[in-house]
């Protein structure tokens, strides 16, 4: 899966290297980027943040911090830019909304959207296996972020010690317990709802 | 897979596997050898065999679930991005990367992203009032900006700035005309001219660039 739509889009965006002959690239514009990468960024942004609301908010902060540093683009990094950027904008909401709990103040004041659930988020609760995401959650976000960026993004483990800027060996034990405190966690839900069916 | 930074496998025949090195076995993260000596392990412990299959099942919980799509309203939100995101002050933004690229952003007259003009196609921009600060206060440090690229500081070209934007650049004391929308277009830009001009003496001028890497047409809607 995550496998298939990487190769799409390095296919998609060819930026030339170095050296090379630049005559016959034409620069994508902004709606190919978006269309490009926006429901990878928006699926890795839902499973780390484990909600609609954060995964928009990120989702939508990414871009624009895309667009505010496209000078900072290096050929042939994008998608590693991409998983950088988002994954790092959910590490800092989780610490800024941890310091603001211990500061005693209302979480996530800066939130523009709200109410109710759209008919989006609807379908998202019936549709994408609640279960995972909430053994996701359960998660704390580092380990979260590893295996995210690992079975759903299908990094390698060197892609995700440079996108977390983490060695290799934390990568691995992030990795390794998280799978197992999420495994835990699906069984543990598993057992509850066959529970509930007797 | 290669192996991953030095690091070697520590199981012993006897040993069970270290859960570093399940997690990397699961993941194929293992060099070959190590694989080998992991996998030779795995078929008679059954400890460790069990560890691993732990670890698979965990992940294909994850990569089995559908997965999330972004939702229409977002989708609409992120393209208009350039017309709705206001540009940072600073003139680093129009800057040289490490590999000699540039980029700058432009902005059409507050029209749709995707209806708007496109790189190179920049009538629509001339015809814009102010070149970058919706407002007017802020239109000072936008032409200033524009001012230090057409010196050509650091840059070598610049993709994508239109015809009163470069007006604007050489007369960098040319009071705003109009308050009316910025002119913006987000797109990565061409390298300099294949390869060429990569250094800061490069004086290329704006337009120049902008006339010689006429952009495609993006999807339109």
């Amino acid at each position: 899966m995550s496998e298939q739509t990487q190769a799409t889009s390095v296919a998609t965006v060819p930026l030339p290297g170095k050296g090379e002959d630049a005559a016959n690239w034409a620069p994508p514009s902004w709606d190919d980027i978006v269309r490009e990468h926006g429901d990878r960024v928006y699926r890795l942004a839902y499973r780390l943040a484990g909600n609609q609301h954060d995964a928009e908010d990120i989702t939508q902060e990414t871009f624009i911090r895309v667009f505010k540093s496209l000078a900072n683009y290096q050929p042939g990094t994008f998608e590693g830019w991409l998983h950088r950027i988002t994954t790092n904008l959910f590490l800092d909401m989780v610490r800024r909304r941890s310091r603001l709990r211990m500061e005693g103040l209302p979480e996530d004041t800066d939130r523009l959207v709200g109410d109710g659930p759209s008919p989006e988020q609807v379908y998202t609760q019936t549709h994408l296996d609640p279960d995972l995401q909430a053994a996701l959650d359960e998660l704390a976000p580092e380990f979260r972020a590893a295996v995210v960026l690992c079975d759903v993004e299908g990094l390698s483990y060197e892609e995700i010690g440079a996108t977390l800027n983490v060695k290799l060996g934390t990568v691995r034990s992030r990795i390794h317990r998280g799978r197992q405190a999420l495994r835990s966690s699906l069984e543990r839900r598993r057992e509850l709802a066959e529970e509930g069916v007797q | 897979m290669s192996e991953r930074g030095g690091w070697t496998i520590s199981a012993l025949p006897e040993a069970h596997l270290v859960p570093d090195a399940v997690v990397a076995f699961v993941d194929g993260e293992l060099s070959a050898l190590a694989f080998d000596r992991a996998a030779a392990h795995i078929a008679r412990c059954p400890l460790c065999a069990a560890e691993t299959t732990e670890q698979r099942q965990a992940r294909d919980a994850v990569q089995t679930a559908e997965a999330p799509r972004m939702p229409a309203g977002l989708l609409a939100a992120l393209r208009s991005i350039p017309t709705d995101t206001d540009l940072p002050d600073d003139v680093e933004r129009l800057a040289v990367n490490p590999e000699g690229q540039l980029v700058a952003v432009q902005r059409p007259d507050r029209a749709a992203f995707g209806s708007g003009p496109v790189l190179g196609s920049s009538a629509p921009l001339g015809t814009g009032s102010s070149v970058l600060r919706a407002g007017g206060s802020h239109g000072r440090r936008a032409v200033q900006g524009a001012g230090v690229v057409a010196a050509g500081l650091m840059l070598g070209a610049l993709a994508m700035v239109g015809p009163h934007a470069l007006g604007a650049a050489q007369s960098p004391t040319e009071p705003d005309s109009g308050t009316g929308g910025r002119v913006i277009q987000a797109n990565f830009v061409s390298p300099l001219g294949g390869g060429v001009g990569q250094g800061p003496a490069s004086e290329r001028r704006v337009g120049h660039a902008a006339a010689c890497h006429p952009h495609p047409t993006p999807l339109a809607g």
